[in-house]
């Protein structure tokens, strides 16, 4: 599978980690997850050219990509019936909750 | 009674008569006693020096092989002068070959058998090898290094005369040329891979993440002698690379 756009390799702003060229050594990469569909375990693999030996694939990095609700609007008085009260829970664990209701931007 | 002759037998020939003369014993003095004494002549043979094909000329012997490599020499059986005399191929026998450190039977200790004699092959031929990759410490970083060995060729049935013959061979070791190509690389560790401890979220701002490179594996240094030669004195091969595809 091909790298997604929201990875971005090489890094522009990152030294040649090498001691001398022509090879470039570059291990940063650049992680900026859209949305929630690209939740879960991911691994990139690499090919390492070695100046010396032989070619090596490998996994260079296994990360995790998860979602949070950074902020949502309180909903102000319904402007229709049903009217209700709203009431927040800090929890110790994660935990979902069905907003599907609320108004948010 | 007088034997008019006094017989002789050749080497390995029949007693064929010659001028001979015949009587009747009559009585007991008339007994006639021989003494027939056979000298083995493999006893005091001489064993020839083994003739190397493809080493130089004989007596100054010498194998040249670079480190890390294996040279082969052969030699046939060498002859005795009994052989020679009679035209009777191994008519003294077997003959062994063994390798000392010097022409009085030292032993051969080194740390392995780097050098060894097979042998015969179907021709007849044994052959000398010089496997330099069966002991690293044979050079180190000198440019030559010459090992003076011997080959005691023996007659197996005449060990108590000391029937053998030593062949001397200066074994040259030439220094190897460094090699780097047998550098090799492993996985990383999985510690440095895993970064799934600490989840990225979904966000517009880009997390930077350094990923992991193979380790260098440096082993065949203790199997390929030119690989070794890189790290001698302090040297080494470059660890630079890239990471060309993700």
């Amino acid at each position: 599978m091909a790298k997604p756009s929201w990875i971005t390799w090489p890094v522009s702003t990152e030294a040649d980690g090498n001691a001398a060229a022509p090879l470039k050594r570059q291990i940063l990469i650049s992680i900026t997850p859209p949305d929630g569909t690209v939740k879960g375990t991911h691994s990139i693999i690499a090919v390492w050219t070695p100046k010396y030996g032989t070619n090596k694939q490998y996994t260079a990095i296994t990360f995790k990509v998860d979602c949070q609700v950074a902020s949502f609007t309180k909903p102000s008085s319904a402007p229709t019936s049903p009217t209700f009260t709203l009431a927040y829970s800090i929890f110790d664990k994660p935990l979902e909750i069905n907003v599907t209701s609320l108004g948010y931007t | 009674m007088t034997l008019t002759n006094t017989p002789t037998v050749p080497k390995n020939s029949a007693f064929l008569g010659g001028t001979s003369s015949s009587f009747a014993p009559v009585d007991a003095n008339d007994k006639v006693s021989f003494t027939i004494t056979v000298v083995d002549p493999c006893k005091t043979t001489t064993v020839n020096a083994i003739v190397i094909t493809g080493a130089g000329s004989a007596g100054s012997y010498t194998i040249s092989v670079t480190d890390g490599n294996t040279g082969t020499f052969t030699f046939v059986r060498p002859t005795t002068t009994v052989e020679t005399d009679t035209g009777i191929a191994s008519v003294c026998g077997a003959t062994s070959y063994t390798i000392h450190k010097d022409n009085a039977g030292g032993t051969f200790t080194f740390n392995a058998a780097w050098a060894v004699i097979t042998g015969p092959d179907s021709t007849g031929k044994y052959t000398l090898t010089i496997d330099t990759t069966k002991d690293l410490t044979l050079i180190a970083n000198e440019a030559s290094m010459t090992y003076n060995l011997f080959i005691k060729a023996k007659l197996n049935d005449y060990t108590a005369d000391t029937r053998e013959v030593y062949t001397s061979v200066a074994v040259v070791i030439n220094s190897a040329t460094c090699d780097c190509s047998p550098l090799a690389w492993d996985d990383p560790s999985s510690a440095g891979v895993d970064q799934t401890a600490t989840s990225i979220m979904v966000s517009a701002t880009a997390t930077e993440k350094t990923m992991a490179m193979p380790a260098a594996n440096t082993s065949a240094k203790n199997t390929q002698p030119a690989f070794e030669k890189c790290y001698l004195n302090g040297g080494s091969c470059s660890l630079d690379g890239q990471v060309s595809s993700i």
